[in-house]
């Protein structure tokens, strides 16, 4: 009797163990039938409602002609594969950051960020435009009646918000897997510098100004870059609540910035040598900041760090940061990931 | 606003009431313009103690306290009264050489012509900057002030104080208007420039100081000794003439007097509205028209309206810097009207 006993339980074990392989092998044979599906799906393709900040938009099929308002819109296309028609580039095609520009290619200037020419744009029969829910928000109707319009956070927002909108460019072009994946891939990277960052850095104040001749402007933590530095674990010296009515900017004073104290500073410099950064420099008072004492206070290219604000360049910003602190180089490879 | 406060003098009595005023005035406005310039040398994000003011501001040692009372609040308090004085003096002298109580460097063109040339260096000649900056501001507010005065005088009835209003009013908004132009095809700057437009001294330092205070200087001295040709002006241009003045050269010195004065205070703390309009009225209802009453008290007055401006910028955001032109007018309006409504009733 024990040895039938035992016969069963190594019986009843080896059934359980081919079910189990079984299931896998189903599972397994289910993933491999499932391709990734870098559309928003067939229920979605024809005729989709995206939500934007200043409401929604019902959008058909797949946007071929697409106007961008915003470097941030722009840089998000071309990492989904789309090139948009029209750009409001400010007339300075070196607005846009080299990366980006290679990869638009050629368009049309559809002129200034803050007044885009409304006739410019209509003439390129766009079928999507992508408006800054701030910049835009005067003449949102107006560009509805161009085109279907979608109108999302980029100006004075921070990295998180404009990780979301990148999301919902993917929903408004009809690419939706592909841009859950590129996200992804973003986070990943950031992951990945923030890993040689030391974790001391998360404590130090770091400063990101951009000066021209009239103000010193200090970017808060609400801001894109700052906002996107503590992300890879630097710390920010202008930490502010978010809440309404809050500017996400700080124009400061000499003896504002010498009270700051940062510790690290990335200047963004309009007017090298005439600016009010310069003036400050010239200050026996300049002398007294922990950044310049330690000796980092690093010059930066202003179009990237200022205006860019997409994916690339989030990404592009991390590296130097980290470069140009800690003199270490971090690829910005794109990660495999799992396909959402 | 009264025609005659510019035109015609006072009758003896009152004339003696407000001589004896204006030491008066002098002592209670100075006192109120000490008392803002002290206290915009305690007020700022550091607290600093007053032995550390007075040490910053006697002989600063090298201690970061003092630097700051030497190097930012002493130098921003001391550019706030030299820009408010003088734009209140150029004020006085437009008003006069005009006989227009609208006349004022920011009515009359001065200013934005300042401000346009100004503009143009900050975002097309961006190489500029110190002297040159300043050189720019004259010529943009003598090129202006010139325009203004050609345009009062086309078609019939000559140069009228009204014809010179409205040239003033008509080309200082075209001048704006240029500038709005200019920050939008340089939108890297637009909104950092719209900061300087309201005008103030937030970034006031030794180096704006020492550049412009021997212009301030020659303009205020030339401006006290215009009191007297002024004072004749005053009567009109045939009796000035009748006395033997030479109204043309009276009027040339004075519109150059204006250019300086405000040219200056353009180039270092932007096209500050207010001062030069209402300042010259409300130390003319203290004391008269008498200009060497006028003209020394308008200085004071201006002086201290601005510096008690710069203060009153420092409370509005505690996290970030206002222009002190916001403030100016928020403090001046409320006097000239308590003022105008006094005269009114008391006749």
């Amino acid at each position: 009797m024990t040895r039938w006993r035992i016969v069963a339980a190594a019986t009843a074990v080896l059934c359980l163990l081919m079910a189990v392989a079984g299931g896998a092998s189903a599972a397994t044979t289910t993933a491999k039938a499932k391709k990734f599906d870098p559309t928003c799906g067939a229920a979605r393709a024809a005729v989709r409602t995206v939500n934007g900040t200043l409401g929604s938009t019902v959008i058909h099929g797949t946007p071929k002609r697409i106007v961008a308002l915003e470097f941030s819109f722009v840089d998000d296309l071309t990492q989904v594969g789309l090139k948009p028609i029209g750009i409001a580039d400010d007339n300075n095609p070196n607005a846009l950051i080299p990366p980006i520009r290679k990869l638009v290619g050629s368009y049309t200037s559809v002129g200034l960020r803050a007044t885009p020419n409304l006739e410019t744009i209509a003439s390129l029969h766009p079928d999507l435009i992508i408006a800054d829910a701030t910049r835009d928000a005067k003449i949102y109707s107006k560009l509805q009646a161009i085109a279907p319009t979608i109108a999302l956070d980029s100006l004075q927002q921070a990295y998180l918000p404009l990780l979301h909108s990148a999301i919902v460019i993917g929903q408004a072009v009809n690419k939706c897997g592909a841009m859950r994946v590129r996200v992804q891939q973003d986070k990943l990277i950031m992951a990945r510098v923030k890993k040689v960052v030391p974790k001391s850095y998360a404590t130090k104040r770091a400063m990101f100004v951009v000066s021209d001749k009239s103000v010193f402007n200090v970017h808060s933590s609400l801001a894109y870059t700052p906002s996107l530095l503590n992300a890879i674990g630097i710390g920010s010296a202008n930490v502010l609540k978010p809440g309404k009515g809050v500017n996400s900017y700080i124009v400061m004073s000499l003896e504002d910035f010498i009270s700051n104290n940062p510790d690290i500073m990335f200047v963004a410099d309009y007017f090298p040598g005439t600016a009010v950064v310069d003036k400050f420099q010239q200050s026996p008072l300049w002398d007294t900041v922990s950044a310049v004492k330690n000796k980092q206070v690093y010059q930066v290219n202003t179009f990237l760090w200022s205006k860019a604000r997409g994916l690339l360049a989030g990404e592009l910003i991390a590296q130097q940061a980290v470069h140009l602190l800690l003199h270490k180089y971090v690829s910005i490879a794109l990660p495999k990931v799992a396909s959402a | 606003m009264s025609s005659t406060a510019v035109a015609r003098p006072s009758t003896p009595p009152r004339v003696l009431g407000q001589a004896r005023i204006f030491p008066i005035a002098v002592a209670v406005i100075g006192a109120i313009g000490i008392a803002g310039f002290l206290w915009s040398l305690s007020i700022g994000p550091q607290d600093i103690s007053l032995g550390n003011r007075i040490g910053g501001i006697v002989s600063p040692n090298h201690s970061t306290a003092q630097l700051i009372v030497h190097l930012v609040r002493l130098p921003r308090a001391l550019e706030a009264a030299l820009v408010g004085g003088s734009l209140a003096m150029a004020g006085v002298v437009m008003q006069s050489i005009t006989l227009n109580p609208l006349g004022a460097p920011e009515i009359m063109g001065v200013n934005a012509g300042a401000a346009l040339l100004v503009t143009l260096s900050v975002t097309v000649w961006t190489s500029l900057g110190g002297q040159s900056v300043l050189v720019l501001a004259f010529a943009g507010g003598a090129i202006a002030s010139v325009f203004v005065f050609a345009f009062a005088q086309f078609g019939r009835g000559g140069l009228s104080p009204l014809r010179l209003a409205l040239a003033g009013v008509t080309v200082t908004a075209l001048l704006f208007s240029l500038m709005q132009g200019i920050f939008i095809l340089h939108v890297e700057t637009a909104s950092t420039l719209m900061f300087w437009l309201v005008g103030g001294v937030n970034y006031a330092s030794w180096n704006d100081i020492h550049m412009v205070w021997p212009w301030l200087a020659g303009g205020t001295v030339v401006a006290l000794l215009l009191a007297a040709p002024l004072n004749v002006l005053a009567l009109g241009d045939d009796m000035a003439r009748g006395l033997g003045q030479n109204v043309t050269r009276t009027r040339f010195i004075g519109g150059a007097v204006v250019v300086v004065l405000a040219g200056a205070c353009v180039g270092i703390a932007g096209p500050v509205a207010f001062l030069g309009l209402i300042v010259p009225h409300i130390v003319r209802r203290l004391v008269g028209v008498n200009h060497f009453f006028v003209m020394p008290l308008s200085a004071l007055t201006g002086a201290t309206l601005f510096v008690w401006a710069d203060l009153g910028s420092q409370f509005i955001s505690s996290v970030d810097q206002t222009p002190s032109g916001v403030v100016t007018a928020l403090i001046g309006a409320p006097i000239f009207i308590y003022l105008a409504r006094r005269e009114k009733m008391t006749g």
